[in-house]
């Protein structure tokens, strides 16, 4: 075999490429469609997207592979009578925006599909006419068309994740912007800031607040104190206990928690820790344990000894060596944890509220709760506040980012 | 050592945990389930207020519990030792943890001997007995409330229907919601899910859920005939969606999409706040059996608990939030409706027109019993609602087989 | 039968004719009850009277205005009354040595011949001497003695209510105290049994572990072991405190209980459904995320954590609005399904929602395992032009599974002890049957109905110890073919 017949047999146009991942893709997509329209009951649409799913199915299987051309006719045909069927469903259907979006499962396969199978390049190939200077410029080509086809991909992925995400909370958002309480109504059919003003004006809300930072941050801080010594030994040290210590912290999250909520709550007046900030932040740190100290030991592990070894020969005492090596390779599993903590103490309701019977005392899980009336629901101010505690989180978030960017950094240092 | 400290520590902890209230002055704690920033709570706070004013010696530390969760947090805290003083109740919730028991004890206080008489005579009979789990008194009531019809007078002129009087009957009802119906309205919005919209019907129909001594009767012949004939509003006359829930009920009506409602009076202040122009008229007389339909009466209460240190007080205060001065802020400012007869003489809640009206309907109130089972029943109901509904059974073999668990479960 | 015990005073006054004689009153010290005062009542029939008033105050008074009006006793026909047994009544009241009658309203009344009453007079302050006077009326109303020229009686009651004692603590100091001195000599013996075994590189290492050790063992340790010495027990809500020991009748019930099967079929696909998408959707978005020069990443990673950020119970209610028949879903799709109606449709979409709720924290996870790997490694396999399938099979994947090997372990564990989202959205309905757990019921719903709705704590503890028991057998055989327990080499 010849280096010229190598470089043919290897090339395939970036768009085959992204063709041959992507209409599987489209495939479940459409069978995803078809369970949306079986909800629906309706007949015609189940049986346009059937028959568009079983023609992106055909498409899939009789793409051209470079050598046989009677596959790129066929291919054509088939992507044409899709894109056919995706065109009739948009007319047919009714003019929701989730039809449009169903509808361009069908007609941007099939259209790109056409394209690329008839013009340029790609259609050059299909048609079988391979030679040595079309391979070899297209594969210079592919080097620089595969990273935006793949961008395409990844942002349609990713946008698809974010509607999936932001449907609800796009809908939390309006009722929160929605003057009255009730749950129905058009998305933006109305707008009055009424609910945020009767949230912030709120005393309750600030020290509910205060309180829920105070303790996340606790929280926070505990964990980490905690965790981390004890992922280090785990993930450094074989010493006697280590297994049966490491399986004990995930025993503690397999009791059902319900249950033993009055003995927990002995416990905690026992120890005078109730109504304070700290008897949750214990709580809660220990609550945070089992999750943080296996990921820390996980990401321990995954830092070089023989790293820590040139460093401790270097003259560097085992706490040096800890906290100028290990640490600042692992941060971004310190973020994750830390961001684990915070979140699972600013979100956590039930311990807050059965330790605590205090307004004062009262966490934003706890004092949201409160919103909820005997009969009907004050989904207004219940969605505002919402939207106001997720802002912290997400501000937290923000600030933690940088550190799994500066772990990531810090990464390529130790290659 | 350190170990030895760490004890040491933790049995001082408990010794100062435990410390006893000063003789001085009695600190009350209470718990209450108004909504945080309410105008109830706002009521609650000042009424409050007035009583620490007038009993220097008495502090008192109100707590806001989550509505939700007030049952399961008071049963926690009576379990650890650290109950509130004074705690609102409903009597569902009295007849839930009347039966728990810790040290041999009761949760509550039975209220009976720390009342005169003269203390209690203005308070309705319907009321008291909901507070009462077997003969103790657990709380003292201040508010009732019932299922009765509004509508939106709006929807009646567009579509020309004449308003619902308290004449009507069911055929009536039927008539008028087909009349108002049209592409964006429905006549009636109507939880058919729900046993507690049921219950009316079964009444108008002679069956009622429990008989005179507490004991489940839902295999009565009335209690399937009226499930049928509740269950008919969607599957005969297409009036109500079967799909319709509680929430989508009370939206639908406040949108404006729902002429009719049955609901209580706590809903009353956000239908007005959306601008709708409402009126009540008493639940309808089931045209086939002539009876009234009579929607469960339901109370709420202060109760003491029993391990309190200071009773006493703590039924101060409950007597003052019982209070016909209290009573009537909450039911003109709030249209909570009072438990206290006294007031029903009361010309400024006799010329209101919400508050009188409900007050009408509560005497075709049905009282059930304050037990254990009262609380169970809905679930059965609701089961049976749902076989039916579905198909799965007819109205009769689901309601014996309700009545049947319901047997069951209070046989326990 | 009632003794009268102290005769404080047998009023004779001055009265003037036109009033009726004054009653005789006694208070009976040794009846009394906490708040309560025993006081008996003698007088000489008369047909003008028509009942009395007892007016009390804690300071002696003469006249009505400066005393409070407890309460009235009718004089009257008692044909057509009851006499309700005392247990009964609101208030106790005696006549003759039986209980009075009662008219419509509980109030008492006494036959127009009867010459005494007694009552046990509630409402009375405890420990402070009250004051009572007793005032003929007539039919009118009109007091039939000087309302202004009253010699009441006193007496005080110094019984103390019946208060619940304070839980007992002793056993959770003792408890906490073991647990901390057992953990502490527990590390001290291993440190030195690795000591004797001359593992020297390691002899800091326990230090390292105590304090999270010993943190986590004094908070849960004696709770569990409660919860599993519970389950053992008869304990009730209607008799806590007084448990006594059942050995293992409550497992034996659960065994038997009906829909035990099926509940516990559904929460193994409850949980496996929702880890396998949770790690699925997190792996996909975090390789999505991690790759180089992807734009907005950011902005991306931000909007794809809200669903961990919005406390969760909070995102739960906003689903339920959505999936009501006139909520949000149905708008989007132009239908009015019930979802929630349905047992198949109920099971989808609580499964559903949990995903949604929990790939947040599965993709944040992976993320950060991603960002340890080396690159170099990759850059390598991209020169060697290993593919992308490949590269993620032999290189990615192993080395995420220090991470994904306890986060899906422990993912798993909490999704099958959750709560919130089923509670929150269907409270385990559709009803399948009377007495049986719902549809969408798992083992963790129903052991709260148990406990909660039932009031068997017992029997939920034997519940809840066969999960403790179920998810340990899991774990650990999982752990152990995953060898994630060991260090690395």
């Amino acid at each position: 075999m010849n280096e010229s017949s190598l470089a043919e047999r290897w090339y395939v146009p970036a768009e085959i490429q992204a063709l041959r991942l992507w209409l599987p893709f489209a495939v479940v997509v459409n069978l995803i469609i078809l369970g949306g329209e079986a909800l629906r009951a309706d007949g015609e649409s189940q049986l346009i997207v059937l028959a568009g799913a079983i023609l992106l199915v055909l498409l899939c299987l009789y793409l051209p592979d470079g050598s046989r051309g009677w596959r790129r006719p066929i291919s054509q045909f088939i992507a044409a009578a899709t894109l056919f069927i995706g065109g009739y469903s948009l007319i047919q259907g009714s003019t929701l925006p989730y039809d449009f979006w169903a509808a361009t499962w069908l007609l941007l396969p099939a259209a790109l599909a056409l394209y690329w199978l008839s013009a340029g390049a790609s259609g050059a190939w299909s048609s079988g006419a391979v030679n040595q200077k079309l391979a070899e410029t297209g594969l210079a080509r592919n080097k620089t068309l595969a990273p935006i086809l793949e961008r395409f991909a990844l942002h349609t992925l990713l946008l698809h994740a974010v509607a999936l995400i932001l449907v609800p909370v796009v809908w939390i958002f309006d009722v929160s912007i929605s003057p009255g309480n009730i749950l129905g109504g058009r998305i933006g059919d109305a707008f009055s800031l009424e609910h945020y003003r009767s949230m912030l004006f709120g005393e309750n809300f600030w020290r509910w607040t205060t309180n829920s930072i105070v303790i996340a941050i606790g929280t926070t801080l505990v964990g980490l104190l905690l965790a981390i010594p004890a992922g280090y030994a785990f993930s450094r040290y074989n010493f006697a206990g280590r297994k049966g210590a490491m399986f004990l912290f995930m025993l503690i999250q397999m009791f059902p928690g319900i249950i033993i909520l009055v003995p927990y709550f002995l416990v905690m007046k026992t120890l005078g820790l109730l109504n304070t900030s700290i008897g949750l932040i214990i709580a809660y740190s220990v609550t945070a344990l089992p999750l943080c100290v296996w990921m820390l030991k996980g990401f321990f592990d995954t830092v070089p000894r023989a790293l820590e070894e040139a460093a401790m020969l270097d003259g560097c005492t085992q706490l040096e060596v800890f906290f100028r090596i290990v640490l600042p390779l692992s941060l971004p599993a310190v973020a994750i944890t830390a961001l684990f903590s915070f979140i699972t103490a600013w979100n956590e309701f039930l311990l807050a509220l059965v330790f605590n019977t205090s307004n004062d005392a009262y966490t934003l899980p706890v004092g949201l709760a409160s919103l909820i009336p005997a009969t009907g629901q004050q989904w207004g101010d219940f969605a505002a506040a919402s939207i106001i505690v997720s802002i912290p989180v997400v501000v937290m978030f923000i600030f933690f980012q940088r550190a799994l960017i500066q772990g990531m950094s810090a990464g390529s240092v130790k290659g | 050592m350190t170990v030895r400290a760490l004890a040491l520590i933790l049995l001082v902890t408990t010794a100062t945990a435990d410390d006893s209230t000063s003789a001085e002055q009695a600190l009350v704690e209470v718990w209450h389930t108004f909504t945080v920033g309410s105008i109830d709570e706002e009521i609650f706070m000042q009424a409050v207020a007035e009583f620490e004013a007038a009993n220097p010696e008495i502090d008192v530390e109100a707590v806001r519990i989550p509505y939700l969760q007030n049952l399961a947090q008071f049963i926690n805290s009576s379990q650890g030792g650290e109950a509130p003083d004074l705690i609102r109740l409903s009597d569902t919730e009295v007849g839930k943890i009347g039966h728990i028991s810790v040290e041999g004890l009761p949760l509550l206080e039975d209220l009976r001997p720390h009342l005169t008489p003269a203390q209690r005579v203005g308070v309705d009979a319907k009321a008291l007995q909901a507070m009462r789990y077997e003969n103790a008194l657990y709380g003292m009531p201040v508010s009732q409330g019932a299922l009765t019809l509004i509508y939106n007078r709006d929807l009646f002129d567009a579509a020309e229907v004449d308003y619902p009087t308290d004449t009507w009957t069911t055929d009536d009802l039927i008539a008028a919601a087909k009349a108002l119906a049209s592409d964006e309205v429905s006549g009636i919005a109507l939880p058919l899910k729900w046993s507690y919209w049921y219950i009316p019907f079964q009444t108008g129909f002679g069956g009622a859920p429990f008989d005179a001594h507490g004991n489940p009767t839902l295999d009565s012949d009335g209690s399937a005939e009226a499930l049928n004939y509740f269950l008919d509003l969607d599957r005969r006359h297409s009036i109500v969606s079967s799909s319709v829930g509680l929430e989508s009920m009370s939206t639908q009506f406040q949108i404006g999409n729902a002429a009719m409602v049955l609901d209580g009076a706590w809903n009353w202040n956000n239908y007005v706040g959306a601008g709708l122009n409402i009126d009540l008229a008493l639940m309808p007389t089931v045209a086939e059996t002539g009876l009234r339909m009579r929607p469960m009466s339901s109370y709420f209460g202060w109760g003491v608990s029993k391990q309190s240190a200071v009773k006493e007080q703590a039924v101060e205060l409950a007597l003052w939030l019982a209070s016909a001065d209290v009573q009537k802020r909450f039911a003109l400012q709030s249209f909570i409706i009072p438990a206290n007869l006294e007031l029903a003489a009361d010309p400024d809640i006799r010329s209101n027109r919400v508050i009188s009206g409900y007050l009408r309907q509560a005497e075709h109130g049905l009282a059930v019993p304050t037990n254990r089972g009262t609380s169970r029943v809905f679930e059965q109901i609701d089961t049976a609602l749902e076989l039916v509904l579905k198909g799965e059974m007819d109205a009769h073999t689901a309601l014996r087989a309700a009545d049947a668990e319901m047997e069951r479960l209070m046989g326990q | 039968m009632r003794r009268w015990c102290r005769i404080v005073l047998a009023a004779t006054l001055l009265v003037t004719t036109a009033y009726a004689q004054t009653p005789t009153l006694a208070i009976d010290a040794d009846a009394a009850a906490y708040r309560r005062i025993h006081l008996g009542v003698e007088f000489a029939p008369d047909p003008a009277i028509s009942g009395f008033q007892v007016w009390f105050a804690s300071e002696r008074f003469t006249s009505t205005d400066a005393a409070t009006l407890h309460s009235v006793v009718r004089v009257a026909p008692t044909n057509s009354l009851r006499r309700i047994p005392i247990d009964e009544a609101f208030d106790a009241c005696w006549t003759d040595g039986q209980p009075v009658h009662r008219d419509a309203a509980g109030n008492a009344v006494v036959a127009p011949g009867a010459s005494n009453w007694s009552c046990q007079l509630g409402g009375m302050a405890q420990g402070v001497t009250q004051w009572l006077a007793v005032v003929p009326i007539g039919s009118g109303g009109q007091p039939l003695i000087d309302p202004n020229r009253l010699d009441p009686v006193s007496g005080r009651t110094d019984v103390a209510d019946e208060r619940t004692p304070p839980p007992d603590t002793r056993p959770v100091v003792f408890a906490l105290s073991m647990v901390i001195v057992v953990a502490t000599s527990l590390l001290i013996a291993l440190r030195w049994w690795d000591a004797r075994r001359g593992r020297t590189r390691s002899r800091l290492a326990h230090y390292y572990v105590a304090p999270a050790l010993i943190a986590m063992a004094t908070l849960t340790f004696y709770p569990i072991l409660y919860g599993i010495g519970l389950a053992f027990t008869d304990a009730d809500q209607s008799r806590l405190g007084d448990e006594s020991w059942a050995g293992i009748s409550n497992f034996i019930t659960v065994l038997g209980s009906p829909g035990l099967i099926r509940v516990t079929l559904f929460t193994f696909v409850w949980a496996v459904s929702n880890v396998v998408f949770h790690v699925a959707f997190g792996l996909v978005l975090a390789l999505a995320l991690n790759r180089a020069g992807l734009k907005g990443r950011t902005v991306y990673r931000t909007i794809l954590l809200l669903p961990w950020a919005i406390p969760a119970y909070i995102s739960i209610l906003a689903w339920n609005g959505m999936l009501q028949p006139d909520g949000l879903i149905n708008a989007v799709l132009g239908i009015d399904t019930d979802y929630f109606a349905g047992v198949g449709s109920a099971r989808t979409v609580v499964i559903l929602v949990n995903i949604w709720l929990g790939v947040p924290f599965m993709m944040m996870s992976i993320s950060g395992a991603l960002q340890a790997l080396p690159k170099d490694m990759f850059e390598a396999a991209d020169l060697d032009g290993v593919d992308r399938w490949d590269q993620f099979r032999y290189l990615t994947l192993p080395n995420l599974k220090s991470t994904l090997v306890p986060i899906s372990l422990l993912s798993f564990i909490w999704t099958f002890n959750s709560f919130n989202t089923i509670y929150l959205l269907t409270r385990g309905q559709p009803y399948i049957g009377f007495g049986e757990p719902g549809a969408t019921d798992t083992l963790i719903t129903y052991i709260f109905a148990v406990a909660f709705e039932y009031g068997h704590y017992g029997l939920a503890a034997a519940w809840s110890v066969l999960i403790f028991i179920l998810l340990i057998g899991f774990s650990w055989t999982y752990l152990q073919r995953t060898r994630a327990t060991e260090a690395p080499a």
